[in-house]
């Protein structure tokens, strides 16, 4: 299957008793389908499965984790046993999604557990940074509890430099909570990182995601509307670098009625990047005046470059205002020409553009205006 | 006598393999109104377009002199940047880029390209709104992202802003008046009215008489089939009002 010797998983598994046999068993569904690889995995995402051979050491070590507070009475942050989580919390994502092997993998032999509890509103930012040291697997999992009516922002850093990075984030918004999360991925490692948010009524979600990678990464969240009324959006810009792969996955489920969903991104590839997106929203038929967006923008600028974006909808009720779309191309001429006869030289009419697109989703005060590549500051 | 701005000699363009202006001949001087009328496809948006440095228009023959320099191998940039503007017949939208910034932008980048050091933001910002306040344009209009969701009228008055901000020798309007409603109209010529002096000069792209009438020009050509077939005083807007362009082929 992988370089990833099954032997070591097997053996880091059985270690520990906590859990054991339902993590055992959920480790022979990770076994069944194998580390994604163009043969099984979604739709024209980078093969996981040949970057995952160049992982040397298939030992799995913990991730440096910080937190910019660790502990006061608005929030509280620590590394958990998994003895201290409940069952019904520490297998919740199973639950909800089925056959996703990184999940699998995750859970099943996972080490590093980290809580953050917010608990009351917080006025600043609290930054989390992940990173990696040595070419190694890392299995990190974070559970962020935010309380009912409680308002919070988190700057959520992944800057994993080596190895194989599977991160597994989960966010559980209680009632008229709210969510604002401002990731920056600039990891060189190959890295997947899973989001699993629960929505209680009247909670909401806003993420913005700056991915700048320069190795292959994948991005994927997963969005779980329980309470009506509830909201999210996850809008993403993508520059990677040259060579790298930008995956980006958001898959909704509005499962109450009454909710709304935006999700988009702006994709900036030059040389020979690749940038693929898929979005999906399923909303079951029971669920009434649903509102939901997919907006995807690709700018190609090299001959090399790809974009790939695949909107999808499942939708099972009439009573839904749902919209999507989706270009890709090079800058356009016209808008060129525009700027160009008010006195801009081509270059800077190019960046002017493409800053524009990137100041859609990051508003000129937004704290990742400070990690935009150097071009787009 | 006035100084010579712009001069086109027999001017030749082919656009995709087909002859759209055949020999056009228009010299406007300093502090002059011209204005060019024609019928649909004579080739009005296309002159336009070639004095502004649109790239893919395939000038076959002639000349075009603008400030003494010879301009149909530059950059639209640096015609911009000699003093030239165009207001353009469809703006285009640029989403993420708010007015306050564009203007901004441009203006540096005018100022730099003569030699001049920017305004403090604190200057530039007054010099903005006394433009806005011409044109009836408050500061919540400048916030927003350039011509995205903007009605014609509002897109039409945001390319005059930009003309008073950048304040250039000659000024091209290319149907400006279209889409502009009763009021709007008088609130757009008034400002180009207050702009012109003696160190610029007009060209006004136009179908209607109405413009004109606010805005009374030095000069009225008529283009049809891609060169000026007359030439004349106000009057000759008034005859094509009357008579329509067929009798000028």
């Amino acid at each position: 299957m992988i370089n990833l010797t099954l032997d070591n998983l097997e053996k880091n598994l059985k270690k520990e008793d906590t859990y054991k046999s339902e993590r055992i068993s959920i480790f022979e569904d990770f076994v069944k389908v194998g580390l994604p690889s163009s043969k099984v995995d979604r739709w024209k995402y980078f093969d996981l499965s040949s970057k995952a051979k160049k992982v040397k050491n298939t030992n799995i070590k913990d991730s440096i984790i910080s937190i910019s507070e660790k502990k006061s009475d608005k929030l509280n942050f620590y590394t958990a046993q998994k003895k201290d989580i409940a069952p019904d919390i520490y297998f919740r994502p199973k639950e909800f999604i089925k056959n996703e092997p990184m999940i699998d993998l995750n859970i099943s032999c996972s080490n590093q557990v980290s809580v953050l509890d917010i608990k009351s509103d917080q006025e600043e930012i609290t930054t989390i940074t992940i990173e990696s040291d040595g070419e190694n697997l890392y299995l990190p999992r974070i559970l962020i509890n935010v309380d009912k009516g409680i308002s919070a922002k988190i700057l959520l850093k992944n800057l994993s430099s080596s190895g194989l990075t599977n991160l597994l984030i989960e966010y559980s918004l209680e009632k008229d909570s709210n969510l604002e999360i401002y990731r920056f991925n600039n990891s060189e490692s190959t890295l997947v990182e899973t989001n699993i948010v629960y929505l209680k009524e009247r909670s909401n979600l806003d993420l913005i995601n700056l991915s700048t990678p320069k190795g292959s990464s994948r991005f994927q969240l997963f969005s779980h509307h329980l309470g009506s009324f509830s909201l999210s959006s996850c809008n993403t810009v993508s520059i990677p670098s040259n060579n790298s792969n930008d995956d980006i996955l958001i898959d909704n489920s509005l499962m109450s009625s009454d909710c709304e969903n935006k999700s988009g991104i702006r994709a900036i590839l030059d040389s020979k990047s690749i940038c693929s997106f898929q979005s999906l929203i399923d909303i079951k038929d029971s669920v009434i005046r649903s509102k939901a967006e997919q907006d995807c923008k690709g700018f190609l600028l090299s001959d090399d470059s790809v974009m790939n974006a695949k909107p999808q909808m499942n939708i099972f009720n009439d009573d839904v205002i749902c919209k999507h779309g989706a270009t890709i191309g090079s800058l356009d001429k016209q808008e060129i020409f525009y700027l160009c006869s008010r006195g801009l030289n081509k270059k800077e009419a190019e960046k002017l553009l493409l800053n524009g697109h990137i100041s859609e989703y990051i508003k000129e005060n937004s704290i990742l205006r400070d990690y935009l590549p150097g071009d787009f500051r | 006598m006035s100084k010579e701005l712009l001069n086109i000699k027999d001017l030749h363009v082919d656009v995709e393999g087909k002859k759209i202006l055949n020999g056009l001949n228009l010299k406007i001087n300093m502090n002059e109104i011209h204005a060019i009328m024609g019928p649909n496809g004579a080739g009005k948006s296309v002159l336009s377009n070639v004095l502004s440095g649109k790239e893919n228009y395939n000038v076959t023959s002639g000349s075009i002199k603008f400030c003494g320099k010879d301009i149909i191998n530059l950059l639209s940039n640096e015609i911009s940047n000699l003093g030239l503007f165009m207001a353009f017949q469809y703006p285009v939208e640029i989403p993420g880029v708010t007015i306050m910034n564009f203007l901004k932008t441009i203006h540096e980048s005018k100022r730099k390209a003569n030699g001049n050091e920017p305004f403090s933001p604190s200057e530039f910002l007054n010099y903005v709104r006394e433009k806005a306040e011409i044109l009836d344009l408050d500061d919540e209009i400048l916030k927003r992202q350039l011509n995205v969701g903007f009605s014609g009228g509002e897109k039409k008055r945001n390319e005059v802003l930009q003309l008073l901000v950048l304040d250039p020798v000659l000024a091209i309007l290319d149907e400006t008046d279209s889409g502009l409603d009763v009021d709007a109209l008088d609130i757009v010529s008034n400002g180009i009215k207050g702009m012109n002096n003696k160190n610029n000069s007009f060209l006004i792209i136009t179908h209607y008489k109405k413009l004109l009438e606010k805005i009374p020009p030095n000069k009225v050509h008529i283009l049809a089939d891609g060169k000026i077939v007359k030439s004349g005083g106000p009057e000759l807007a008034d005859e094509i009002e009357n008579k329509g362009f067929e009798s000028f082929n």
